[in-house]
């Protein structure tokens, strides 16, 4: 093995101070040298317990992949503050064609979350990595999509990497790895998803690609911080426009009003970031008149409820009934909290 | 000489008659009841030896007294049993020993020899009437309350030396038979409500309509202000008039226990119960100290009970619906005895997506965190949430201009009295009576489809991800929608409407 418990001792305490760390390694030689002189006194000095993580890490298949080594994401080596050790569960990703972060609130609304899916849908489709969270609602939507697209996808964890944070993912993690992704976490195996975990780890969710996607956020959210790393990074931010009157699209209308790309459309996502060739997303299946007016209304609407289809169209709540159905069928509209929004 | 004379005690909402024997024989002038007399009927004793001397009649006095009420296994309890057992030992007396013709015999002595008015006496005619029993001499003050039980023979009696002379045949007692009174069936208080003030809910309205129409039960989900209360509130306009029947048996329920006031109005209304969060399981379900009383549910029955903010329940006292509303009767065991009250209601209820009542929602901000959110769709278990055919989520309404013709709570009684009337003609010759009740055999055979009805049905259950049991939902609310539209044959439209009522997948915290 190539790093031992002082490497991971070294690790755990770089955090904020990673230049420094390096010089002190070409100094001393190696990390066991930096704990046998007791340089920092302040560093807690329980090595048992990285080795302990060490077993861990063998026993739950988890590489360690340091700063210098080849695999170790190109992108994220020249952010600030690089984490000295990543580990990681599955295959790293291979930078081929690109890496993007795609990141939203974990209570996206049915909005966010089909577009999330349909975001990484097409980047997968493309070969472009997705990175995210896999944190509830629009991160897993989008690692999901990613898949479904039949892409690599990275999930980067606030917790050790032998956990999955939240519990309630696991399918979706196991699905991950076995789709050919990973999960990456720079926390010592074992270590649990602490909330302060959490702005460490955007930190690399924006530092591992060249464009960060903000799906749907509110002000002041973890999303937000996502955005506000990304920026000082230097990467690009793409935010997706909302309904000014949604909460869950306040942070990302903010990001737009203060320089983020708006990203107004699909194709647009497939000229700035994937360079390939366009697909037509809008697969008009047989519609009669009356579902297309319907769809065109929704459309312009952004959300209406039934009521609301029943008085502009001046129509019996059986008969909008009827037609909601069937574009629910057709896989045109979805039906979120009671408003009626488009599905695709 | 024994003799035999007919009085009854009420177990649970039915009647159970009693045969009160009494036996006398020579000796010391003591009388003793058997046959499980709670305190009440065993006092009764020293009230009919009072009543019987104060009337003018001889007392027997050196006979020995026994007075046995049959069967004895069964718990008496009430003043009803003095006037029975005054008879049945004049009677015994005189040696006559039965009465002719099947009579019961309620009655509670003064001792004075007076008879007056006891409390049950209407829940114990209807209940008598219900086995068959015809002919029933109960005090005169209760007959004003009992006069307008139909088909029933009412013998009333002002005091003892009355009875007493029918019950030998000195006099004759004209009876008094029971009739529906027509004037009491058109009392209807109006409304002060109505569905017509609620404008903009259409969609909620057409739910309900169906809902009620096919005795299906609802579920409301939104946030605050989206007019789930103010929808239920307005339900009991919509709801149908009651059969004489049904009017019996409610009113019966009502006046179980308590209702001291005897010149009270019949309930002519169905009922609406809406109990409070912070119900106890026997005040939902029935129960309390000696004989269980009925409970919310039972006073619901051919009514409508609601459960606003379902989740903030206590969930023992929730899941113990489970039964209840499957069987539609409820069985209560307890040291007073094990009883049985029926409970055929529709239940409407109403939750809020989330703690603290915004999530989805596009004005406020959600303040809860995913997992208590998680937490709280789960205060609802999956088994209860199954039992609700029309789950309904509601949003809160941009204000906006009102093109649509708004319905009013006639016009959609209208279509639920034409629904029910389909319903009732159809399963005239089965045990049930709406569709909601429909089980899989009947389901075979009343809700056929034709065959692009059954593509559609087919296709759309697989296509929006419904469950199995979702699809046995879907089919009966569409039966509903079918005979709001007096069709026989359930087709596309209907199919298509009831798939918007349906129960949607809340995966948004499962991924």
């Amino acid at each position: 093995m190539k790093y031992d418990e002082y490497d991971l001792w070294v690790s755990e305490n770089a955090y904020g101070r990673v230049r420094e760390v390096l010089e002190l390694m070409e100094e001393y030689g190696g990390a066991r040298a930096i704990y046998e002189s007791s340089r920092f006194p302040k560093w807690k000095r329980e090595i048992n317990r990285f080795s302990g993580a060490m077993e861990a890490a063998e026993k739950n298949g988890i590489g360690i992949c340091g700063i210098y080594d080849e695999d170790y994401p190109d992108m994220l080596r020249y952010i600030d503050d690089p984490p000295y050790i990543l580990y990681y569960k599955g295959r790293l990703p291979v930078e081929n064609k690109g890496m993007c972060s795609v990141v939203g609130s974990r209570k996206a609304t049915g909005y966010g979350r089909t577009m999330a899916y349909d975001i990484g849908k097409i980047l997968g489709s493309h070969g472009v990595t997705v990175v995210s969270g896999m944190a509830l609602g629009a991160d897993a939507c989008a690692h999901r999509g990613c898949i479904d697209g039949g892409g690599i996808t990275a999930a980067v964890l606030g917790s050790g990497a032998d956990l999955c944070t939240p519990l309630s993912n696991l399918k979706l993690r196991d699905k991950i790895i076995d789709s050919g992704g990973c999960i990456i976490s720079e926390f010592t195996p074992g270590t649990p998803g602490y909330a302060a975990n959490y702005p460490r780890r955007n930190r690399i969710i924006s530092g591992m690609s060249e464009s960060l996607i903000v799906v749907e956020a509110d002000n002041k959210s973890g999303t937000s911080i996502t955005a506000n790393l990304a920026l000082e990074q230097g990467r690009d931010v793409y935010a997706l426009p909302g309904n000014i009157n949604s909460v869950m699209s306040r942070g990302t209308n903010r990001l737009i009003k203060e320089g983020a790309v708006p990203l107004i459309s699909l194709e647009d996502l497939l000229e700035e970031i994937v360079p390939d060739q366009p697909e037509n997303r809008k697969c008009m299946r047989e519609l009669s008149d009356d579902e297309y007016d319907v769809i065109e209304y929704v459309s312009s609407r952004g959300s209406v409820s039934v009521n609301e289809l029943c008085e502009n169209f001046v129509k019996t709540v059986n008969d909008i009934s009827v037609i909601l159905t069937v574009l629910e069928m057709k896989g045109c509209i979805l039906n979120e909290n009671g408003k009626i929004i488009i599905a695709k | 000489m024994v003799s035999f004379i007919h009085s009854c005690t009420m177990s649970g909402a039915e009647a159970e008659i009693i045969r009160v024997e009494c036996d006398m024989a020579p000796g010391l002038p003591v009388i003793s009841v058997v046959g499980l007399p709670d305190a009440v009927v065993k006092e009764s004793k020293e009230r009919l030896r009072s009543a019987i001397i104060n009337s003018g009649i001889e007392f027997p006095w050196n006979r020995r007294i026994t007075i046995n009420l049959s069967p004895a296994g069964t718990r008496k309890e009430g003043t009803h049993f003095d006037l029975p057992m005054a008879l049945g030992l004049m009677m015994s007396e005189y040696g006559i020993r039965s009465v002719s013709g099947e009579m019961v015999v309620i009655g509670e002595l003064s001792l004075d020899g007076s008879i007056i008015p006891v409390d049950k006496a209407f829940p114990l005619c209807v209940a008598v009437r219900e086995k068959g029993i015809k002919k029933v001499m109960l005090p005169a003050g209760n007959l004003n309350e009992t006069i307008i039980i139909e088909g029933m023979e009412f013998y009333p009696v002002e005091d003892f030396v009355q009875a007493h002379d029918f019950i030998i045949g000195k006099t004759v007692i004209e009876p008094v038979e029971g009739r529906r009174c027509e004037e009491t069936a058109g009392i209807q208080k109006e409304n002060d409500v109505d569905f017509y003030e609620v404008t903009g809910r259409e969609y909620e309205k057409r739910a309900i309509e169906i809902s009620v129409g096919g005795f299906h039960h609802i579920m409301f989900s939104g946030p605050p202000g989206s007019g789930k209360s103010m929808m239920a509130k307005r339900i009991p306009t919509v709801l149908p008039e009651m059969t004489y029947e049904e009017m019996l048996e409610v009113n019966k329920l009502y006046r179980l226990f308590g209702n001291p006031d005897r010149n009270d109005r019949l309930l002519h209304k169905r009922p609406f119960r809406a109990p409070g969060g912070n119900v106890s399981m026997s005040a939902l379900l029935g129960g309390g100290n000696g004989i269980p009383r009925p409970g919310e549910i039972t006073l619901a029955h051919n009514g409508v009970l609601f459960l606003d903010e379902m989740p903030e329940f206590r969930r023992d006292v929730i899941e113990a619906l489970r039964q209840p509303l499957e069987d539609e009767y409820i069985t209560i065991s307890r040291a007073g005895g094990k009883i049985t009250y029926p409970c055929k209601f529709i239940l409407v209820g109403a939750r809020n997506p989330c703690p603290c009542g915004y999530y989805g929602d596009v004005t406020h901000k959600c303040t809860c965190t995913c997992m208590q959110i998680k937490r709280y769709r789960e205060r609802i278990s999956g088994p209860i949430m199954d039992r609700f055919d029309i789950v309904l989520e509601l949003s809160n309404e941009c204000e906006g201009e009102r093109n649509g013709r708004i319905i009013s709570s006639g016009e959609m009684k209208r279509n639920i009295c034409k629904a029910r009337k389909i319903q009732n003609e159809r399963y005239r010759k089965e045990t049930i009576r709406f569709n909601s009740q429909l089980s899989g055999r009947m389901m075979k055979k009343y809700c056929n489809l034709k065959r692009e009805a059954a593509d559609f049905y087919r296709e759309g259950c697989e296509k929006l991800g419904v469950s199995r049991r979702g699809e046995d939902k879907i089919l009966k609310v569409a039966r509903t929608v079918a005979d709001m539209a007096e069709c026989e044959d359930i087709e596309i439209i209907h199919l298509a409407e009831a798939f918007q009522f349906r129960k949607r997948k809340d995966d948004s915290f499962e991924i």
